[in-house]
């Protein structure tokens, strides 16, 4: 089940997604799936569904391999963390994660593909990559956040 | 561990990658078919799936073709000069080209880079240049046995080794993300005396060490000086649309294997030699391919003159057109000596391809030419580069004798005036 949506989520974030012409900026499913499930089921389910994320994305990739794996765990392990708090109808915070997470990543990615290139100009990718993803991915999370929210609770039953 | 291992060792991965790949893509380019035909089928609210297959295919086939016709319909103007000034046309006709279609998109706007659904089984490796619309799109990056993935030159990373088209000066074609919704990319590294300017032509460079040479990657503008007075820069409106990508060329000639074939021949005398028997070989192999792109050429000289006043950048490339080749030769040659002896030949060219049908006349002239060109080897090395440009003419003017096979064709090419 999960390793499906894992795949299907990827399979639509490449192929899909960048179909749709209006999109000026596309969600990252694998990063929604991969807090909420962290949020939902703790760390340690948090960090393999991480993994699996990055992999996919390293393979799919060229680069040093496991620069997506690493922020997927790290972001499946924090995500973990917040699991005790969480209520089952309480959206906010899903939501104040999503903000959280996605500017994590960016700026990781900024920092180790562009910073070290001698790429200072920051407010400017701030805005037209970092903010519109956020923006993006909240919309998404509403909707995705909701689906592995009653799945996982099927699945518990 | 795993990032460190597979900086040091590149190939390490590739395996796990293979399995991967082969296991996923049949899956993505099937998504990516579905989604293309749920949003194909919401547009245009068609019942019949039958006509939808039927014509879903051959405007497939027809687009690429488009693209094709397109590319030389644009180019064959430009190459008509080439074939005098650089003898690059051969070389740039002669490229073996793959279709692709694009399956993948990195959904980030990070990075600018795609996936095709051709690899190393259909042919393709690394550093493999891809086109598409007429113009340069990216390099092959890394290659599994069923896909490639390209790295766009619109990337950030992506730096492309260029030059002008007209006074074949150097430059550096950079990819900027911050230039990217500008639908720009930049161009540094420029000679401050070069004499790149706005609306150049700018096509891959030919001492490049992974893009093949005489590739369109687009047009300057806003050339000046840099802050520190050193180098000129500017930026690049790229020939090929980005935003629309569905189906690549991917060249499958690589750079580094033309590296031998190369030093074989420019470094003895006797290049000019193999031009004049590679040419009549070929035309003996296809010669409806060479009557066909000769035909093309001469309806597209006029027609790239209008297509460079039309342009709003163009302005300065027609003025050089007109000017036309002496201009060009008095540009690039340093000496005053060389100078005129450079125009004294190509006016000599120019009054001899002035008169249709005399064959024997230029022949002659063309063994006039001969020991001119042997003076001429014993000089210095410098001039070698402007020797080897009128040899260039010279083989021309030889190959269209000899090919008296094209009689019509000839005509039509002697009828234009250079």
């Amino acid at each position: 089940m999960y390793v499906l949506s894992l795949v299907l989520a990827f399979l639509i974030q490449t192929s899909v997604i960048p179909l749709i012409p209006f999109l000026s900026s596309s969600p990252n499913l694998l990063l929604i799936l991969t807090f909420s499930i962290g949020f939902i089921h703790g760390n340690l389910p948090g960090m393999i569904y991480g993994l699996g994320a990055g992999l996919l994305l390293d393979l799919f990739y060229s680069g040093p391999f496991g620069f997506y794996s690493f922020i997927f765990v790290v972001i499946g392990y924090l995500n973990g963390i917040f699991s005790n708090i969480y209520y089952e109808e309480y959206i906010t915070l899903p939501m104040l994660m999503c903000v959280v997470n996605e500017f994590i990543y960016h700026v990781y990615i900024y920092i180790f593909r562009f910073l070290i290139r001698g790429k200072y100009d920051l407010p400017y990718y701030l805005v037209h990559v970092v903010l519109p993803a956020i923006v993006f991915s909240l919309m998404v999370t509403l909707i995705l956040y909701r689906f592995v929210f009653t799945a996982s609770e099927k699945i518990d039953e | 561990m795993m990032i460190v291992l597979s900086s040091v060792k590149d190939g390490i991965m590739n395996p796990i990658r293979n399995t991967i790949g082969y296991v996923l893509v049949p899956f993505q380019s099937g998504v990516n078919k579905v989604g293309f035909g749920i949003y194909e089928n919401l547009k245009e609210h068609r019942t019949l799936a039958e006509v939808e297959k039927e014509n879903k295919e051959l405007s497939e086939k027809v687009g690429l073709l488009t693209e094709q016709n397109n590319r030389l319909t644009q180019d064959s103007g430009e190459l008509e000069r080439l074939r005098e000034l650089y003898q690059l046309d051969q070389e740039y006709m002669q490229y073996e080209k793959i279709a692709a279609r694009v399956i993948a998109k990195d959904s980030e706007n990070w990075f600018q880079v795609f996936r095709i659904d051709k690899g190393s089984k259909d042919g393709i490796r690394v550093d493999q240049n891809v086109m598409a619309n007429g113009g340069l799109i990216g390099i092959v990056t890394d290659v599994g046995l069923n896909y490639a993935t390209v790295r766009s030159i619109i990337d950030d990373e992506s730096r492309v080794s260029a030059m002008g088209i007209q006074s074949s000066d150097t430059c550096i074609v950079a990819g900027d993300l911050t230039l990217y919704e500008r639908g720009r990319l930049r161009i540094t590294d420029i000679r401050k005396d070069a004499s790149i300017q706005e609306g150049d032509r700018i096509v891959t460079s030919n001492i490049s060490a992974k893009f093949v040479p005489g590739i369109l990657i687009g047009y300057a503008v806003d050339v000046k000086e840099d802050d520190k007075r050193l180098m000129k820069d500017g930026y690049l409106i790229p020939a090929a649309d980005f935003n629309d990508l569905s189906e690549v060329l991917v060249i499958k000639q690589l750079k580094s294997d033309s590296f031998l074939d190369e030093n074989d021949g420019s470094l003895s005398p006797t290049a000019s030699g193999d031009g004049i028997k590679d040419v009549p070989a070929n035309s003996g192999d296809s010669n409806i391919t060479v009557a066909s792109t000769w035909a093309g050429m001469e309806g597209l000289t006029p027609l790239s003159e209008i297509d460079g006043s039309v342009d709003p950048n163009g302005d300065l490339i027609t003025a050089a057109d007109i000017a036309g080749t002496p201009a060009v030769n008095q540009e690039s040659s340093g000496s005053s000596g060389r100078d005129e002896s450079e125009t004294e030949e190509s006016e000599r060219e120019n009054t001899s391809s002035g008169k249709s049908s005399e064959k024997k006349t230029r022949e002659t002239e063309a063994e006039d030419e001969e020991p001119v060109r042997a003076e001429r080897e014993t000089e210095r090395e410098t001039e070698r580069e402007t020797v080897k440009e009128t040899a260039a003419v010279e083989t021309h003017a030889e190959t269209r004798a000899e090919n008296s096979g094209n009689g019509a064709d000839e005509e039509l090419i002697e009828e234009n005036p250079n």
